[in-house]
């Protein structure tokens, strides 16, 4: 025996494994097995883990090989669907953040209402930061508010259209 | 540019369903595959994750990731460590997910003879399962690849993500571990 380990082992766990140990195995390594701690260890855990294994063997209820099969192969249709189709979702989603832009864009220039309240919006964060990148009277301009309250929308429509693209069920 | 419309979402998603996905296994080979390995998969399931539902999902999972992995195999005992390596990831993934609940809590109940032959070896399997729930994860996986699965220590390694070296001195602590606890149980039984 060596730093606990002993060279019987493997004879010992080949004789457990076959169904060899006690009775058709050699009379030494019985022998042995009595007198050496670390056969003795190997008996008392593989002689319950190969009848633990042989039981859950007997008892295990698998479904049929045709079953699973049939289930992988659906399964992988499936996904492959999903990202055959993930492109095109991607496209709905860009689409109709240039749908919600142009019509930001017509609210911006026809509705002087929806002007107004977003010239109240940018002036009002104007002063609150003190650091607005746009002078708020170039506001004034219906195309600018225009354009500014399309690229919001299209900042706040483009990330939702890359979650319903990119998220996985 | 080509308007998109839900008719074509509809129609790309349907043929896209009608391609046939090829696997690198073909049917015949992965059924006979399947018939030899799909028990002592399950048994491995069963015994490392303590619950013979979760063996039952993961089952199904271990072979979809093995098909659809498509990977080339030199032989099928290659492919079976393979099998075996993506069934104690899964099974890691699920301790994760449920870390929380203690490791084996569920094993001691769940794992029960569920047709005792006899009372004694329902009392022996009741007492290896207690016992077996003592041990760290790694313990239980590498002990039953050693010992109930007869893997090698490459082989183990393989399945475990270790080194082959490192095997034997875990192996053997281990083993020496959950023979102390046997004999403990067993004296446990005798003098209750």
């Amino acid at each position: 025996m060596r730093n606990g380990h002993c060279a019987r082992e493997d004879e010992l766990l080949e004789a457990l494994q076959s169904a060899r140990w006690p009775e058709a195995t050699d009379a030494s390594l019985r022998e042995h097995v009595h007198t050496c701690a670390a056969c003795t260890d190997l008996l008392a855990v593989a002689a319950p883990l190969l009848d633990e294994h042989h039981a859950l063997v007997r008892e295990a209820q698998v479904p049929s090989s045709a079953i699973v099969w049939w289930r992988a192969q659906m399964r992988s249709k499936r996904e492959a669907a999903a990202r055959a189709a993930q492109p095109i979702t991607f496209v709905q989603g860009i689409t109709f953040a240039c749908i919600a832009g142009l019509l930001a864009t017509a609210l911006g220039l026809f509705v002087p209402t929806f002007r107004g309240a977003l010239a109240w919006v940018v002036e009002a964060a104007g002063a609150w930061s003190g650091s607005l990148a746009m002078p708020v009277d170039a506001l004034a301009n219906p195309v600018v508010l225009a354009a500014v309250a399309a690229l919001g929308l299209c900042a706040l429509v483009l990330p939702i259209a890359f979650y319903f693209t990119l998220h996985e069920d | 540019m080509t308007p998109f419309s839900l008719t074509n979402v509809e129609r790309l998603e349907a043929a896209a369903g009608e391609l046939d996905v090829p696997f690198e296994m073909d049917e015949d080979t992965f059924r006979a595959f399947y018939e030899r390995t799909a028990r002592p998969l399950w048994a491995y399931l069963a015994r490392i994750t303590g619950d013979r539902q979760a063996a039952d999902d993961l089952l199904q999972e271990c072979y979809y990731r093995l098909l659809r992995a498509n990977a080339v195999h030199d032989d099928e005992t290659h492919r079976r460590h393979y099998l075996f390596k993506i069934a104690t990831n899964l099974a890691r993934d699920g301790y994760r997910r449920k870390a929380a609940a203690p490791e084996l809590a569920a094993a001691s109940s769940d794992v029960e003879p569920a047709d005792p032959v006899s009372t004694g070896r329902a009392e022996a399997r009741l007492d290896l399962t207690r016992a077996m729930g003592q041990l760290k994860r790694r313990e239980r996986e590498m002990l039953w690849l050693a010992y109930a699965q007869g893997s090698t220590h490459a082989e183990i390694g393989a399945a475990l993500g270790l080194k082959t070296g490192s095997i034997k001195p875990l192996l053997f602590r281990a083993r020496q571990k959950l023979a102390g606890l046997l004999r403990g149980e067993k004296q446990g039984g005798r003098h209750a």
